[in-house]
């Protein structure tokens, strides 16, 4: 059975960063693990901007921001395993993976989970309705559109006005779809004031967000019931009222950088094969 | 023209049970089936009881068949390889009157002969089941009742006839039946069947299969039902809990499903028209579940949705209570108007006219005949040597593409090769794509797998049934 002082399961951002911070602090045994072929997560789906700028004082899109990290996580010698899904972590400190290249088991001193997160689904609404074709969540249709290049449709209705709703609009529209509408159940816009400047003012006409547009039964009073995606690149905390004030665009966009509409790779078509190239790290098969 | 003995028309859980026994005399069968997959309609929306059979009138032909089929029913689905759970129920009052319910069922389920019934105190209940509301005044306790997941019984009978020789006719809808000097023949959209019977299983268009040649004393109206499925959580009973209204009103279930998750419903509607769900009903099913079980996390709810019965009426618009079958003409036998307890009456229903017909056609037995269908292998039952041993042999089946029930590659393309051509059509055989993320993570991969194997374009991959293509520039989006 392989042997590691630190196990860290999940590549993404976070678990890149992780991996690279135990480097740097003295750790020289460490395993990184990852369901998919190379390392970046969900980041090489985000082609919209805004990203690295804590790490890397630039605002990058995801595939850069993933490239970055894992140039990083190249120059030290944590092993990387990818091509490998948990399966489970036992109380003998063992975790179990499954890939295509078989079932295996880790022991590890120390383990950071950094699996990043499932999406919550229309289905988690109570929404009346049959159940058609052509719904789907904001993770899965970024991935279909930026990742595949399929067309999900020619006319578009999103559901919520978290951040990735109106990125998702904005997405959209650039390939030529029509939004007809983005529904928000409240007052005011999910995600940050940011994404809403770039994403639904500067295309007003082309993607109208209504707002205080109720599904038809709340799952509960305090549910804003909205099918955002949860947070993956470092998104504070806080209630729906203070949404406002933990977005200010200052914070989010460094010294004095005024949210600029259409900034950002996203702004532009879509390049066929965007998606990060697999970097050559110290790979076991 | 095509020469067969019998044609079963429908295939839904009836359809393929009907199939299946027919497939133990020397016959030849074709079940024909309208949609390009089987268990699309009534069957794929289901409480998914198993029940004990205390509910019924001592006497008629549904106690009969469902005491039966109960005690049947592990042997069933080890014959099918479908996970069976006899978890038992309990069926909960909060009042005297609801008290005197249990206790006329209780009384009906001994006549019945319903093993190991027993009543209980709210107290009793209380102990068996930590997480009902307080004030129960009794309970009665089932310990036969069980749940198994509706498709998958359908599917496997299914798959388990064709194994034995039953012809399936997928995309193939019946427009005319005529008499023959033979018996009968039946004009579909892909050409004419000569047959000696008819079993007519067609479900919500039972009653308008049998009147393409026969009147019927029956009409199908279709009610609709509202359910909430929560996320597999530590909380949920043990038992399928069951609420007697001390109102009298509707009751309601809380099913702790084969899969690991919670079912909750139904709300009931009549007059529907299709299967959408209502607002109204899931507020329903809501409010009855923070009633008998409060501590259930709602918010958990991964996903809703409507069944449809079918629910006959007589010529006056009365309702009719118990299973109505017709036999109008000779050999020619309609399924019309099954509901519960149909999913656990169904191997027995297709008994009961598999030995009708044996009687009417002289068929002899046909000892050829495997009641045995292999399940599918799952990666996950396996102890881990066992496991790693499966994906050094077929390394598809390390690769894990629906993470929240752990479904691999080689699932889903197994799911495939056995006949599933919708992204549905693979949920219902594997379960790829039924958990907490509800598929926005495998969707995808299964898309490519079934556009890879069914040789088409991924924008000809559909979700359910013709016209659900389910990205731009397939055929029904266009």
């Amino acid at each position: 059975m392989e042997k590691t002082e630190l196990l860290i399961i999940g590549a993404g951002a976070a678990g890149i960063s992780a991996a690279s911070a135990a480097w740097e602090a003295g750790c020289r045994d460490a395993v990184l693990t990852d369901r998919l072929p190379c390392p970046g997560g969900i980041l090489p789906q985000c082609l919209h901007e805004g990203f690295g700028l804590a790490a890397f004082g630039k605002e990058l899109t995801g595939p850069a921001y993933a490239e970055r990290l894992a140039d990083g996580l190249a120059k030290t010698g944590v092993r990387f395993l990818p091509g490998r899904e948990i399966l489970a972590v036992t109380k003998e400190k063992t975790a179990v993976l499954s890939g295509s290249g078989g079932v295996e088991e880790i022991r590890f001193e120390r383990l950071i989970l950094a699996t990043g997160s499932r999406e919550r689904t229309a289905g988690s609404l109570p929404l009346a309705g049959t159940r058609p074709a052509g719904i789907f969540t904001a993770g899965q249709a970024q991935e279909m559109i930026n990742l595949r290049h399929w067309q999900l449709g020619r006319r578009v209705v999103i559901l919520g006005s978290g951040d990735l709703g109106m990125i998702l609009a904005r997405r959209f529209t650039l390939e030529g779809k029509q939004v007809l509408a983005v529904l928000e159940q409240n007052a005011q816009y999910g995600g940050m004031a940011r994404n809403y400047h770039r994403c639904i003012e500067a295309y007003q006409k082309l993607s109208p967000l209504h707002r205080g547009v109720p599904h038809s039964a709340p799952l509960s009073p305090d549910d804003p019931g909205d099918s955002r995606h949860a947070p993956h690149h470092g998104r504070d905390g806080g209630g729906p009222g203070q949404r406002l004030a933990r977005t200010s665009p200052l914070r989010h966009a460094g010294h004095g950088h005024r949210p600029r509409p259409g900034a950002g790779s996203d702004t532009r078509p879509r390049k066929r094969g965007m998606a990060l190239p697999c970097r050559k790290l110290q790979q076991d098969p | 023209m095509k020469n067969v003995d019998v044609i079963v028309i429908g295939g839904g859980l009836l359809g393929c049970f009907a199939a299946r026994n027919l497939c133990r005399r020397k016959l030849h069968i074709a079940l024909l089936e309208a949609r390009e997959d089987v268990c699309t309609g009534i069957s794929r929306a289901n409480t998914a009881i198993v029940y004990p059979g205390y509910d019924h009138k001592p006497g008629t032909l549904k106690a009969e068949l469902c005491v039966r089929a109960n005690a049947r029913f592990d042997a069933l689905c080890r014959e099918l390889g479908v996970p069976f759970s006899r978890c038992g129920s309990l069926m909960v009052s909060f009042g005297e009157k609801a008290d005197a319910v249990l206790k006329k069922k209780y009384e009906n389920g001994l006549a019945m002969g319903v093993p190991g019934l027993r009543l209980l105190t709210g107290e009793e209940a209380a102990a068996m089941e930590p997480g009902l509301a307080a004030g129960v005044s009794s309970a009665l306790y089932a310990p036969t009742a069980g749940t198994v997941n509706p498709w998958e019984l359908g599917i496997a009978a299914c798959e388990n006839a064709a194994a034995n020789g039953a012809e399936l006719c997928l995309n193939t809808r019946v427009l005319e039946i005529n008499r023959t000097a033979e018996g009968y023949r039946v004009e579909t959209d892909r050409g004419s069947f000569s047959c000696r019977a008819v079993v007519n299983c067609a479900g919500i268009n039972a009653d308008r299969v049998q009147e393409l040649l026969f009147p019927t004393s029956v009409h199908i109206a279709l009610d609709a039902a509202d359910y909430l499925i929560l996320d597999k959580a530590a909380n949920r009973p043990g038992h399928i809990i069951q609420y007697e209204p001390e109102d009298g009103g509707k009751g309601f279930n809380a099913v702790p499903t084969v899969e690991g998750s919670l079912l909750l419903g139904p709300s009931e509607r009549e007059n529907a028209t299709d299967f959408a769900v209502s607002a109204e009903g899931l507020s329903f099913v809501r409010e009855r579940a923070g009633r008998v079980l409060p501590g259930l996390d709602l918010g958990s709810a991964i996903r809703s949705f409507a069944a449809v019965r079918p629910n006959p009426r007589r010529e006056d618009g009365s309702s009719i209570g118990s299973f109505v079958i017709e036999h109008p003409g000779p050999a020619f036998w309609s399924l019309i108007g099954i509901k519960t307890p149909g999913l656990t009456c169904a191997d027995e229903l297709g008994r009961y006219l598999t030995d009708k017909l044996t009687a009417e056609l002289g068929a002899e037995e046909n000892p050829a005949f495997d009641p045995c269908r292999p399940g599918i292998r799952r990666a996950r039952d396996l102890p881990l040597s066992k496991r790693a041993a499966l994906v050094r042999e077929n390394a598809d089946y390390g690769e894990i593409l629906c993470a929240c029930e752990e479904v691999t590659k080689a699932e889903v393309l197994e799911a495939i090769r056995r006949g599933a051509v919708s992204v549905d059509g693979v949920k219902r055989r594997v379960g790829a794509g039924m958990g907490r993320c509800q598929g926005s993570r495998c969707t995808r991969a299964v898309m490519e797998l079934l556009a890879e194997e069914l040789g088409t374009p991924v924008t000809a991959v559909i979700k359910d049934g013709p016209g659900s293509e389910i990205l731009e520039g397939g055929y029904g989006k266009n």
